[in-house]
């Protein structure tokens, strides 16, 4: 008898027990729910589960749908490739409207924008490894790398933290708003980065004109964030530059940073949500260059005048100059960092150059050449020699650009019907660059120093997926540059800071890759050979 | 104590044998739910795709039955994604993939759409989060007949995949060349490198199912909305990135939903410049137009800006024209006599703005003749001021008012005052930023009003609206395919109301009862007006 009461007892636990794990898992599994929470439910997550594993809404008028249970794998050649589904809810069960789920794999990426209940979709993805990530609007970014296997449908559900606000005012001894001191030189600004420990040096040169994203947190500032005016100019008023989103509580350490340049840094003990520099206007000015050039016609070798020059950080506020009678421009309060060197002319074209303009003192280009530009037909083809007629080109002089160089956004245009797109050239040696979605990728080398060709032709080919391993810290930066048999850089990749690409894809065939650290020294070299199978490539 | 044992022995005795039972059956369940959970068995063909107009969705493809829940891994805690994905693929008859498709979901009976997708470049399109019901499915893309099906979404459903099948439209490609063969689009923006004007310069075709006895009607777009089929643009300022694919020696293509004998025409806005007849069905089409052709198309306007308070010309005002669809500041100044000619005029009409230090002119539209050199005489500028009003309702409706202020009189003959737009508040506030001058009100849409204010004799008081219900004048156009231009002047000579119209069309006007003048033009310019007499319950118009 009382033996039978003990067994009825210990029966009691597994039953709880085991019910618990079966209806939706253990409690500890619940209440420490991963931020991808649940990366591997599929065709055969139970709804009952999943309904009792939800957590409240506001109001009940979103219907749960079951999800259906015979898996199959994706269908090979079927443009749908694998649908990824799934919902985004803050931590207290709310559904999360317009947040962003992207999967990024090299040049590749797929997006999905939540709806008003959560949900999203994503479709167009292939199995294999791919890097997460998910953001909303004063919410912490979720970002990780996950595995699509060959299932048609996976899951992906996102329970995001709000995050922790870090005001961050800078000023000067006086106790002046110091973005304001230094707004009337263009494309300065001041910037405020979060690590977990506090940085040791510089961070990884960045071609935008300041840090965005970085370490435990994101950056908005109050000077353009684009959240509206009467937020920025509220926050403006209070003597905040911005505020740093982290993406986990405190603590942390924030550094002041101009460009890549770390000015300033304080820890940020638990509990605190303000910080306040003390920065002289004169200590940011003061890394301002100047940048000088003349500008001449390439075959004449006439000034060319009233041409305009731009020094440009990304999307940042350029510096401006104009070319007087003698084709001299004169460039003040550069930003140090790297560049793109841009220059309109009436006749002579426009130009684009990667540079890099160091901090102080005067940079000079010297005698920048342009000839008159010739438009040469460049032609996208498939391996048959069919025009593709969804690609785009785009081109890269190399002969002046500095190698290694840190790419940034192209000027991709799109052909036409037939496959082509008129490009314009210079007096210089070329790479044309193809994409298509459906078709691959290609280069060509153009030599149009001499005697241009009438016309070129790219033929693109499925590229075969290099993973890039990058095994060490955010605070350093590597360039890594594929060249094909003729020295011509077909490839840039820079992996720093907020910009690690996972990948690229490259044509077979037979390159050498050289990799450079952030203050340009060669740090490896080595040949390889690209075949049909993916390649990976430690970095550095 | 042994009676109360008794008693209890069979009630624990089963209750062990029933948790036992629980026990075993729980383990039986997560051991086969282990088993289940590494997935793939077999593959599934994609569903057939349904070609549009369709009458049914293709839902039973991709519905799948639901597992039972005690079947299933219980291991990873997943929350369930609300409401309903639907993708699918876009694809044309022969199975390739239609990207930059336009893909739009309207709830049945709603007005605007729920979702709308644009298709992947391998026409692969999702929408997630869909409630169950009925939604009405709209499909555009370039070079592709216009698709509208229905779509049902039933409860219950995780997902649902429908391919849609669109159909090759009548494409036809259009060259507009000069006589020396060369592409008219290239020719132009050699020329605009020099005379900066002539970047908006652009000649489209339109066609008409009639050979065209003269100009299409003037417009105030950028280019002539006239005609049937739709204008694809390939070349030229305006060519869109998901334009036709066609080579860089089309202008662009015409767009046709039925095959039928046309005539299409290069035009400069509604200038005619070159025409040819088109066979149903045919591939291409060359029009030849020469440079020296467009360009004695182009214009001059003439003007002197004068400040209205001082009488004294304004140097250095901002004077641009534009077509309605481009936005132009203006780049050109007034001389020290406040005098400017503006040249290289596209014809047609024209929205006219002056800029001067702290004088405006009103926003006024003229009408440019093809080479034509207009003389606006003198064009006024004066301060700006702004009239408070508010607005009372004497009917039912609760739905703010749209009011618009016309300036009674222009300064010069051709130009054509347009509309001053206020800016209402839900309140039962108004607010009118005009240049001073005398006025015309009509408040329309949430009741109706109207006024005549002269700015400066207006008091510090508010200007008080009284809103009387307004009625309808219920047109139906059937016009047979040839173009009429329906407008409708209030009693006091105001346009109230004015439309070309290509095809049969049914639409609303709100007025205030009363008698008005209907106006019909034809495409040869010919006018026929009559008298329209609104009483409280509206009126039904049938034109012509």
């Amino acid at each position: 008898m009382r033996p039978l009461a003990v067994v009825v007892f210990a029966e009691t636990l597994p039953i709880v027990l085991l019910g618990s794990v079966w209806l939706g898992g253990s409690p500890a599994t619940a209440e420490s729910a991963p931020l991808v929470q649940a990366a591997l439910a599929t065709d055969d997550s139970p709804p009952v589960a999943a309904a009792l594993a939800l957590p409240p809404v506001r109001e009940p008028v979103f219907e749960r749908q079951q999800v259906g249970s015979p898996m199959a794998a994706v269908a090979a050649g079927d443009p749908i490739g694998i649908l990824v589904g799934g919902t985004v809810r803050s931590v207290d069960g709310w559904p999360i409207p317009s947040a962003g789920v992207t999967f990024r794999r090299g040049d590749e990426y797929h997006i999905g924008s939540t709806e008003p209940n959560g949900a999203y979709a994503a479709l167009g993805l292939d199995p294999g490894e791919w890097s997460l990530t998910c953001n909303a609007e004063d919410f912490a970014q979720v970002e990780q790398r996950v595995t699509l296997d060959r299932r048609p449908y996976q899951q992906f559900d996102f329970e995001l933290h709000p995050a922790y606000i870090v005001k961050v005012k800078i000023q000067n001894a006086a106790g002046q708003f110091v973005p304001s001191l230094i707004a009337t030189q263009s494309g300065v600004e001041l910037g405020a980065v979060a690590s977990e420990a506090p940085l040791s040096g510089d961070l990884p040169i960045t071609g935008e004109p300041t840090y965005r994203r970085f370490g435990a947190g994101e950056w908005h500032t109050s000077t353009n964030s684009g959240r509206g005016g009467a937020l920025d100019a509220q926050m403006r008023a209070q003597g905040c530059a911005g505020e740093l989103r982290l993406d986990h509580d405190p603590p942390v350490h924030v550094a002041l940073v101009f460009r890549h340049y770390v000015l300033q840094s304080q820890p940020v003990a638990p509990g605190q949500h303000e910080v306040v520099f003390t920065v002289e206007a004169d200590d940011v000015l003061g890394r301002l260059a100047t940048a000088t050039l003349r500008l001449v016609d390439g075959a004449t070798l006439q000034p060319l005048p009233r041409a305009r020059i731009e020094l440009r950080a990304g999307a940042g506020a350029p510096s401006i100059g104009m070319t007087g009678d003698d084709g001299r421009a004169v460039l003040e309060h550069v930003a140090p960092g790297p560049m793109q060197l841009l220059v309109w002319t009436v006749a002579n074209g426009f130009l684009r150059r990667h540079v890099r303009v160091p901090p102080g003192g005067t940079l000079d280009f010297g005698e920048v050449r342009m000839a008159v530009p010739r438009w040469i037909q460049v032609a996208a083809l498939d391996a048959e020699g069919r025009p593709v007629t969804d690609a785009e080109v785009d081109l890269d002089e190399f002969d002046e650009a500095a190698v290694p160089t840190v790419p940034s956004a192209r000027g991709w245009v799109p052909v036409d019907g037939s496959g082509q797109a008129r490009l314009p050239f210079g007096d210089h040696r070329y790479v044309v660059f193809a994409r298509s979605r459906r078709k691959g990728c290609g280069h060509a080398l153009v030599d149009a120093s001499g005697v241009a060709p009438a016309a070129v032709s790219v033929t693109l080919v499925e590229g075969t997926r290099i993973v890039l391993r990058c095994d060490f810290d955010q605070t350093v930066g590597y360039l890594v540059t594929v060249f094909d048999g003729q020295r011509t850089p077909v490839r840039s990749v820079w992996l720093g800071g907020e910009r690690r690409p996972d990948g690229t894809m490259l044509p077979p065939g037979n390159y050498t890759v050289e990799i450079h650290d952030g203050n340009d020294r060669l740090v490896r070299s080595f040949a390889l050979t690209v075949g049909r199978e993916p390649l990976t490539l430690d970095v550095p | 104590m042994r009676a109360g044992n008794r008693r209890t022995m069979p009630w624990l005795e089963a209750l062990a044998v029933v948790q036992g039972a629980v026990i075993a059956t729980l383990v039986v369940l997560l051991l086969r739910g282990e088993d289940v959970a590494p997935a793939p068995v077999a593959a599934v063909p994609p569903p057939p795709a349904t070609s549009l107009p369709a009458a049914a969705s293709d839902q039973g493809a991709a519905d799948e039955p639901s597992t039972p829940p005690g079947e299933a891994t219980p291991a990873p805690r997943a929350l369930t994604p609300e409401g309903t994905i639907l993708f699918g693929l876009l694809v044309d008859e022969a199975g390739d993939p239609v990207g930059d498709g336009h893909v739009s979901l309207t709830r049945e009976g709603a007005a605007r759409p729920i979702e709308t997708r644009s298709s992947e470049p391998r026409g692969e399109f999702v929408v997630a989060g869909l409630l169950p019901g009925s939604l009405a499915v709209r499909v555009r893309a370039v070079g592709y007949h216009e698709g509208i099906d229905t779509i049902d979404i039933p409860a219950g459903t995780a997902r649902l995949r429908h391919d849609i099948v669109l159909q090759q439209a009548w494409n036809l490609r259009v060259k507009i060349q000069t006589p020396e063969g060369q592409p008219l689009h290239e020719v132009l923006q050699e020329l605009n490198k020099t005379r900066h004007a002539l970047f908006w310069l652009e000649v489209t075709a339109v066609a008409t199912p009639y050979p065209p006895d003269g100009d299409l009607p003037p417009t105030d777009q950028r280019n002539s909305p006239h005609g049937i089929g739709r204008w694809r643009g390939a070349s030229g300022p305006f060519a869109v990135r998901d334009g036709p694919k066609v080579g860089s020696e089309y202008a662009g293509t015409l767009e046709f939903t039925e095959r039928r004998p046309v005539w299409v025409s290069a035009v400069l806005r509604h200038r005619v410049l070159a025409t040819a007849a088109v066979a149903p069905g045919q591939h291409e089409v060359a029009l030849t137009v020469a440079l020296g052709r467009v360009l004695q198309q182009l214009g001059t306007i003439r003007l002197r800006v004068v400040d209205g308070m001082t009488g004294v010309p304004a140097a250095g005002a901002r004077v641009g024209f534009s077509d309605g669809q481009t936005l132009s500041g203006g780049e050109d100044r007034t001389d020290v006599e406040g005098r400017i000619e503006v040249h290289d005029l596209r014809p047609g009409l024209l929205h006219m703005t002056i800029a001067g230090r702290e004088r405006s002119g009103l926003r006024a539209e003229v009408l440019l003749a093809p080479g034509q050199t207009l003389d606006l005489g003198d064009v006024v500028v004066m301060p700006f001021t702004t009239v408070e009003g508010r607005y009372e309702h004497r009917g039912e409706s609760s739905k703010p008012p749209a009011v618009f202020a016309w300036l009674r009189t222009a300064s010069s003959p051709a130009l054509r005052p347009e509309p001053i737009r206020a800016q209402v508040a839900m309140d039962g506030t108004f607010q009118l930023h005009l240049p001073v001058g005398s006025y015309f009100l009509r408040a329309t849409g949430g009741g109706g009003a109207t006024a005549t204010i002269d700015t400066r004799a207006l008091g510090s008081a508010p200007l008080v609206l009284q809103l009387a219900e307004e009625a309808a004048i219920r047109i139906d156009a059937r016009t047979g395919g040839e173009m009429l231009q329906v407008s409708i002047f209030g009693p006091e000579g105001t346009k109230v109301s004015g439309r070309w119209l290509q095809q049969d069309a049914k639409y609303p006007i709100l007025v205030l009862p009363g008698d008005y003048r209907v106006e019909l033009e034809d495409r040869r310019g010919n006018v026929t007006r009559r008298t329209l007499h609104v009483g409280p319950e509206g009126v039904d118009l049938r034109v012509p």
